[in-house]
């Protein structure tokens, strides 16, 4: 039986444990964060468990092989990428102390929102945001900058390349070639400079408001600016020629725990692995210390995505069964790339946007070209309808900043923030008060323009 | 300790302020007077938001000191009628007070919190139902993704109650304080 046999067989129901997982990862946290602090892998277990087990009993042989090649192909080298990233984003430290005034806020926003590409958003946001939070101690009006910052730097920076935002890897993982995400620019510009061009326009009229001896201190740094482990920089560039060069050579392919794997990827995670050892040995602990630096992020991201990577099985082979399949409905209900991109990230703004990418991205191949195999349908989606990968690639990447729950960095900055003193908004504060009247006008503007 | 009344006026809003700051000045106790539209008041009564819905606009209410409170009243009524003002009622000031809530993340936050509020408070105000307690996670330091949690969580909340002008200074403190949520003052009085 192949999958695509499989996924016409599926009952619909058999997606409960997928959309179990995301609505846990984003209402735990909300709802019990202690619980979900101390429990999280026996609910991530359990979600796998209640796929798994029936699944292997009932289809054996395809679920076994299905399943291994869900942890081969899209887990592994998700986690080791991830895992490769943080850890050299967490060696380095950016020292001193800016004045927080509207232009010195707006520059450090641009760098973040240009760095979240190659460092990854969690990457960036982990970097800048303590220098932001510093260069903006004494203001009154705060809030809002570390709103913005999520916005860009913790999501629309994040969409240029499949280092920026685990859905695009997730995708170049698929076989999205990694300089086809570049063509995602023109929506990216235009969408980080309305938001950004917001953020000024606020920041000069809260910065008015703030305290006159504040606005008339000097303009040099209180404290001058350095970075620590300066060297990371020159290890993310290997990690950027591994992730080019496994996706534009073919060193054809080898057989990993009986199943077929291309050997220019194993090569490309073996690297990455490597560089992930050189930052960690080669950078000092001071660096790490002072970025609060630890592996529960790498632990979380593991356990969590191995809840949803065992889950998202049958929804998948659902979605690319097209008409064939149980999910029919939904392949029906998208059609135009307008229709994905708002859709991607509407279900984006809830749930983690990378298994909702993939799910969109089956949607879209599933509505296309139904029965064709994975790789071969991508390259057509892209020869033929690249809109359709444009609106699914930007919806899911721009829109996780929809809310606090919309992807990973969001609570991990609010967490941050908040800690430094900085109020934040609440759930529904930051819906009302910002993503209703910043973001969903630049998106409905980005609809306009691009879908 | 001086005792406090609640003037409600009827008429223009500048009128009326202008007159009751006025007074006071010319007795040498402008700072003493409060005036309702510059604080976040709590309705008395059901009656009294029905009314502020009918009303709205044409009726302010003042804190005054007692020996303010008469003189003026008297002032008013002999003399209001010409710049359309009227006293439409005075109160005897039991005490004023307010609720509030906090929640901070950070010790150095919670402390100064906590000095503003309950360690530092004058002696003439009290605090009712007084609720604190302190929440330590040392497991959770660090960025934290997927499942962040508070290494350090301060909660508290209680009721804040005392003469107006000591509650009032605390009251506008506490709304310039970040998390701090306060409800409306409520006026304890009686006629």
């Amino acid at each position: 039986m192949t999958t695509e046999e499989l996924g016409s067989l599926l009952p619909v129901w058999s997606a409960i444990p997928f959309a179990g997982m995301l609505l846990s990862i984003a209402l735990f946290p909300l709802l019990a964060p202690a619980f979900w602090h101390h429990h999280y892998p026996k609910v991530a277990a359990g979600w796998a468990a209640v796929v798994v087990v029936p699944f292997v009993a009932a289809y054996r042989g395809v679920a076994l092989r299905e399943l291994a090649h869900v942890a081969l192909v899209d887990y592994v080298p998700f986690i080791i990428l991830l895992g490769t990233l943080f850890t050299i984003g967490g060696g380095i430290y950016v020292r001193g102390r800016l004045r927080g005034t509207p232009g010195v806020n707006a520059a450090l926003i641009t760098i973040g929102t240009v760095l979240a590409s190659w460092v990854g958003t969690t990457g960036a946001a982990m970097l800048l945001v303590r220098p932001l939070l510093r260069a903006n101690r004494e203001r009154r009006h705060r809030s809002h900058t570390i709103v913005f910052f999520i916005f860009l730097v913790a999501n629309i920076g994040g969409a240029l390349t499949p280092l920026g935002d685990p859905p695009l890897f997730l995708g170049f993982l698929h076989g999205v070639p990694f300089f086809w995400t570049l063509a995602l620019w023109r929506e990216t510009v235009f969408t980080a400079l309305c938001v950004l061009g917001a953020y000024v326009v606020v920041d000069v009229i809260l910065w008015r408001r703030e305290d006159v001896a504040l606005r008339a201190r000097p303009k040099r740094p209180s404290e001058p600016l350095g970075i620590d482990g300066w060297h990371n920089f020159l290890v993310l560039g290997g990690v950027l020629v591994a992730v080019v060069w496994s996706g534009t050579h073919d060193l054809g392919e080898m057989e990993v725990f009986g199943l077929r794997q291309q050997r220019q990827n194993v090569v490309r995670d073996v690297v990455l692995l490597f560089l992930l050892l050189v930052s960690w040995l080669t950078t000092a602990r001071t660096v790490r210390e002072e970025n609060a630096y630890t592996w529960e992020p790498i632990r979380e991201v593991a356990i969590l995505f191995g809840g949803i990577f065992a889950t998202i099985i049958p929804a998948l082979a659902m979605l690319r069964a097209g008409e064939q399949g149980a999910l029919a409905f939904v392949i029906r209900a998208v059609r135009e790339p307008a229709h994905f991109f708002w859709a991607s990230g509407f279900l984006s703004s809830f749930l983690d946007n990378a298994p909702t990418y993939l799910t969109f991205l089956s949607t879209a191949l599933g509505r296309l070209y139904p029965g064709v195999p994975e790789r071969e349908a991508i390259a057509a989606l892209i020869r033929e309808n690249h809109g359709f990968l444009q609106a699914i690639s930007t919806g899911s990447v721009f829109m996780g900043a929809n809310t606090y729950i919309g992807n990973a960095p969001n609570f991990m900055v609010k967490s941050i923030a908040e800690e430094a003193g900085v109020p934040m908004p609440s759930f529904f504060g930051y819906i009302l008060r910002y993503t209703l009247p910043v973001l969903i006008p630049a998106f409905a503007l980005a609809t306009i323009v691009f879908f | 300790m001086p005792g406090w009344s609640e003037l409600v006026i009827e008429g223009a809003a500048k009128a009326a302020r202008a007159f009751v700051i006025g007074f006071a000045a010319g007795r040498e106790a402008p700072q003493a007077v409060f005036v309702g539209d510059d604080l976040a008041l709590e309705p008395a009564s059901l009656g009294a938001r029905l009314r502020d819905l009918f009303t709205a606009g044409s009726h302010h209410v003042f804190l005054v000191p007692d020996d303010v409170a008469a003189p003026l009243d008297a002032a008013i009524r002999a003399c209001g009628a010409d710049v359309g003002l009227r006293v439409e009622r005075t109160r005897r000031i039991d005490s004023v007070g307010f609720t509030f809530r906090v929640e901070a993340y950070s010790p150095d936050v919670a402390a100064d919190i906590r000095a503003a509020l309950i360690a530092m408070r004058p002696s003439s105000v009290r605090i009712e139902q007084l609720s604190e307690n302190e929440e330590r996670h040392p497991e959770a330091h660090g960025a934290e993704p997927f499942a962040p949690l508070h290494e350090y969580i301060y909660r508290a909340s209680g009721r804040i109650v005392g003469p107006p002008d000591a509650v009032i200074r605390m009251y506008r403190d506490a709304r310039t304080q970040d998390f701090v949520e306060t409800n409306a003052l409520h006026i304890d009085a009686k006629r």
